[in-house]
């Protein structure tokens, strides 16, 4: 739990639109990943899950009850931030107990140093201990609970925020690229970490990122945003294999799915000539054989990623990316031969970049 | 299954940078919060402000403030033909030019000799900041002694060196020197204190280049530091201007406007007329002409600060 | 070469100069507090001071009133930065947090009082605290002082405030923080250095403040020290050395703090506004 439904959720900020009519239905218990490029809305619309922001139109409902008009706290949601947002005057512990402390604040509480005694007092009541020794047991933090975050590294850091947000044992998680402020190798530590949690806890995730190594991997469901629109929504596999748009096609996929006017390809062209090929680099086909049928280019420049290799040349004046598995007895400047499969090729309209074909059944 | 949205490529105009998220909810919390500052700050500046521009429009006196009748524009001519005004106007001219100068031009030099590492920079600096921090009251009194015509330690110094003995404060050729340096002396630590902190924020890396590049310390100087610490410059500028056009305590309490009104400025002239010639109507009216020359240098010096990133831009 | 040792020398001698000139009016204070009657209206003041007779201080201090002056100024200094602190925080987070109608206009308001000539406002503030019965009382001088302080002491919070990432405040929301708790719990701790600078300046504003405290205070039982030291300005029955211990006593608190917190008044003040 909680499903989450979202109807025409709209936001501005002032004249300036953000988020437009975005509509989606999420059961519970999905992992669901909000990519997009910088800037599309992802963050906002995060914080309008969390009560953080106010929407301008639309509403958000979590099992079915609208949630406008209530707090985070009433939400019973746990974010965890890009920057992790860890108090940096207050110890892990206390920050670990930080929420379980304003669980237990009456109004009384509220005032001027009473309540930063309290929260001191109420850390190390039994209850409220126990809970943060568990949490930090969980996340490997126990030696740290009394350090500031100023001295811990940014790995541990992510875990006290992950720590943070499991305290209270919300219903839902948000999480902001928490990964983005990590290196490569950490970050795919981290990843294995956050996806660990998920399986342990199940409850609904709700993670932004512009990383589409991550949605691919984590998530069970992916919603696509641009510029605040929704470009798709489906499951990695969905996206990957039949993207709804120019857009996503090219976002997915590292190397970019290659797209190409279709007179270019001659890949059958049918009717609209002013249509776009899509074909990933992995289903086109290179060969030096100079016999052979298909369209002739130069190689560009050749990467070699130690298990796979990627070969850059053009086509049409555009630059195109094949990925091989196989070492090919290609150099730079030397012409080859490019195929494919037209099953592997999809096709756009060039106009509003939807999906034209094929209709092919998901599986 | 997955559900294709029926999307096209977007037309909505791109989203702004995500920048400082700010809280927008239309609540009356964010009033709540200004309102006590702002309130308070509009009983005592601003609502004073206009009644003091009332009571220039009177002929109120100080036995009965508020009992001043309408006199129109009255206040205003007499104060605008009145050679004591023109005096104070020209004094205030001369007070604000000479503060302005020597205020900036000691601060910028001295922040650049202090711009290097040296043993005891750290004493010299808290040297260098004692005149800000000493109270005005302190100081005129320590100038006082000092310009004290027969025991004060300037004359004993002047009179060695053959230069004479002099009543620094009481003979109108002097007062305004000797009111001048007292108040640069207590002004241009805060003009070092910002330059130096500008210079120190100089990335090494730009003066670096230049070095590479075999420029001299003076073309470095030209180059780099000169254009970085211009902005604070002016801005201090501006400060100092305003500020002098201001200033009231050390002037007052050195010679009162005296000698002969060589150092009567307009704040100091407002408060004669007030408090000592007994003439609310006309010391508002003063004191108005005053403020409208602040504002104007203000403007002013928008005016072309603009034009300057204009230009630079 | 040469030119090296000639820069060198001008260089040492301009900061020696530059040192006899902030320094020496400090320094004559001194010394003129520890001549003695005859030296300074007799004979000449000797240059250098008479550090033993340090020890005659505390007879001198007490001749005038100046517990009770320097009492006073305590009262109406730490009342000044009490009051002013408390509506810079409000107003320095509003300012650096809010969205609201009217922000510009009081942004421009709080610059522009800067701006105004105490002397101009005088006459006025006098009729107005005439009226409210503020006259000739410590509490009013607060009020009067604070107002002209409290701008500089919202621009250093309001800066500081600005540096507190936004979301830590956010978090603090997850997690069901009230706002007064975000400002008091998890803002405040982290600006308390600029709050100690807006301290020490408003602190001083009240303790230096002499024009409203010499129009609105006529019991001279009232005086805070600024305007009992002024009083001794022309007149001659008391001999100037006494007068300098008066003098010192009352700079020598504003000068220690000055000097301890001189780094982080300047980066308060000068945040956002020194370019680079």
């Amino acid at each position: 739990m909680p499903t989450l439904d979202f109807t025409h959720v709209r936001k501005d900020y002032g004249a300036t639109p953000v988020i437009t009519d975005f509509t989606a239905s999420i059961d519970d218990n999905e992992f669901l990943v909000l990519l997009g490029p910088s800037g599309c809305g992802k963050s906002t619309l995060l914080r309008m899950i969390a009560g953080l922001v106010d929407t301008t139109g639309g509403s958000i409902s979590f099992d079915g009850q609208d949630m406008a008009g209530q707090d985070p706290r009433q939400r019973n949601v746990a974010f965890v931030f890009q920057s992790y947002a860890l108090y940096p005057h207050m110890t892990v512990r206390a920050n670990l107990g930080f929420p379980l402390a304003m669980d237990r604040f009456r109004w009384w509480n509220q005032f001027p140093v009473v309540n930063a005694l309290s929260v001191r007092w109420l850390v190390r009541r039994p209850e409220i201990a126990a809970r943060i020794d568990e949490v930090a047991t969980m996340l490997a933090l126990g030696d740290l609970l009394d350090r500031r975050p100023k001295d811990l590294s940014g790995g541990q850091r992510q875990r006290v925020a992950l720590a943070r947000a499991l305290v209270r044992d919300p219903r839902l998680f948000l999480l902001d690229e928490p990964l983005s402020n990590l290196d490569a190798q950490l970050r795919s530590s981290m990843r294995s970490e956050i996806a660990g949690l998920y399986q342990r806890v199940k409850k609904t995730f709700v993670y932004v990122t512009h990383d589409q190594v991550e949605a691919m991997t984590m998530g069970t469901r992916v919603i696509i945003l641009n510029k605040g629109v929704i470009q798709q929504i489906g499951t990695p596999q969905e996206i990957y294999e039949r993207p709804a748009n120019v857009f996503v096609a090219g976002f997915i996929g590292a190397p970019p799915m290659n797209i190409l006017p279709a007179a270019v390809l001659a890949a059958g062209a049918s009717d609209a000539s002013e249509a776009l090929v899509g074909i990933r680099p992995e289903h086109l086909r290179l060969s030096t054989d100079p016999a052979a049928a298909g369209m002739r280019t130069r190689i560009t420049s050749i990467e070699d990623l130690g298990s796979s290799w990627v070969y850059a040349f053009e086509l049409g004046g555009t630059p195109v990316h094949a990925t091989s598995n196989t070492k090919l007895s290609l150099f730079t400047g030397e012409e080859a031969t490019v195929t494919f499969d037209p099953a592997d090729a999809l096709r756009f309209d060039a106009g509003t970049g939807l999906l034209l074909s094929p209709d092919r059944q998901t599986h | 299954m997955s559900t294709l949205a029926t999307a096209r490529p977007s037309t909505a105009p791109s989203v702004p940078p995500a920048g400082r998220p700010r809280i927008t909810r239309r609540s009356f919390i964010p009033y709540l919060f200004i309102v006590p500052a702002l309130l308070y700050l509009i009983v005592f500046t601003v609502i004073p402000l206009l009644q003091g521009v009332a009571m220039s429009f009177t002929d109120s006196k100080l036995v009965n403030p508020s009992g001043g009748r309408p006199v129109g524009l009255e206040n205003y001519e007499y104060v605008l033909g009145n050679d004591r005004f023109i005096n104070s106007l020209l004094t205030t001219a001369v007070y604000t030019l000479v503060t302005v100068i020597f205020a900036v031009g000691i601060g910028v030099l001295g922040a650049l000799l202090l711009n290097r590492p040296f043993r005891g920079r750290v004493i010299v600096r808290s040297l260098v900041t004692i005149p800000w921090a000493v109270p005005t009251v302190a100081a005129a009194l320590i100038f006082a002694w000092i310009y004290n015509q027969e025991n004060g330690v300037l004359n004993d110094a002047t009179g060695a060196l053959g230069l004479g003995q002099h009543g620094w404060l009481t003979d109108p050729t002097f007062g305004l020197s000797a009111v001048l340096v007292a108040t640069v002396w207590k002004v241009f630590p805060l003009v070092l204190l910002v330059v130096l902190a500008s210079l120190q924020s100089i990335p090494h890396e730009l003066k670096e280049a230049t070095w590479l590049d075999g420029a001299t310390p003076f073309q470095s100087f030209k180059a780099v530091t000169l254009p970085h610490i211009m902005p604070t410059i002016r801005v201090m500028a501006l400060l100092m201007t305003i500020w002098s056009i201001r200033r009231f305590e050390i002037i007052f309490l050195l010679t009162g406007g005296g000698p002969l009104d060589s150092t009567n400025t307009l704040v100091v002239n407002v408060y004669r007329t007030a408090f000592q010639d007994q003439n609310l109507g006309r010391a508002a009216a003063i004191g108005v002409l005053g403020l409208s020359l602040s504002i104007i240098v203000t403007v002013v010096y928008f005016v072309v600060e603009n034009r300057q990133e204009r230009k630079d831009a | 070469m040469k030119n090296k040792i000639v820069a060198r020398v001008a260089w040492a001698l301009s900061i020696t100069a530059l040192v006899v000139f902030a320094g020496f009016p400090t320094y004559w204070m001194l010394t003129t507090a520890l001549s003695s009657d005859t030296e300074l209206y007799k004979t000449g003041q000797d240059i250098l001071p008479h550090l033993e007779r340090l020890g005659a201080f505390p007879t001198a201090f007490l001749s005038m009133p100046m517990l009770s002056w320097l009492g006073n100024s305590f009262v109406i200094a730490t009342g000044t930065t009490l009051l002013s602190l408390l509506l810079a925080v409000a107003a320095g987070y509003a300012l650096s947090r809010f969205r609201f109608y009217g922000k510009g206009v009081t942004g421009f308001v709080l610059f522009a009082t800067q701006m105004l000539p105490e002397a101009l406002l005088i006459v006025p503030l006098y009729a107005l605290f005439a009226n409210l019965g503020l006259l000739n009382n410590l509490g009013g001088l607060v009020l009067a002082n604070a107002a002209f302080t409290m701008p500089v002491a919202t621009f250093i919070l309001k800066g500081a405030i600005d540096k507190v990432p936004f979301e830590i405040e956010e978090s603090a929301r997850v997690d069901g923080c009230s706002r007064m708790g975000i400002v008091s719990m998890i803002v405040f701790p982290l600006i308390v250095p600029s709050v100690a600078a807006a301290a020490i300046i408003s602190f001083f504003d009240g303790w230096n403040e002499f024009l409203f405290a010499n129009t609105f205070i006529s019991d001279s039982a009232l005086w805070p020290a600024s305007v009992g030291l002024a009083s001794f300005l022309g007149q001659f029955f008391t001999p100037i050395n006494l007068v300098m211990v008066a003098a010192l006593t009352f700079a020598l608190p504003a000068i220690v703090f000055f000097l301890i917190a001189q780094r982080s008044i300047v980066s308060g003040l000068t945040a956002g506004s020194v370019k680079g």
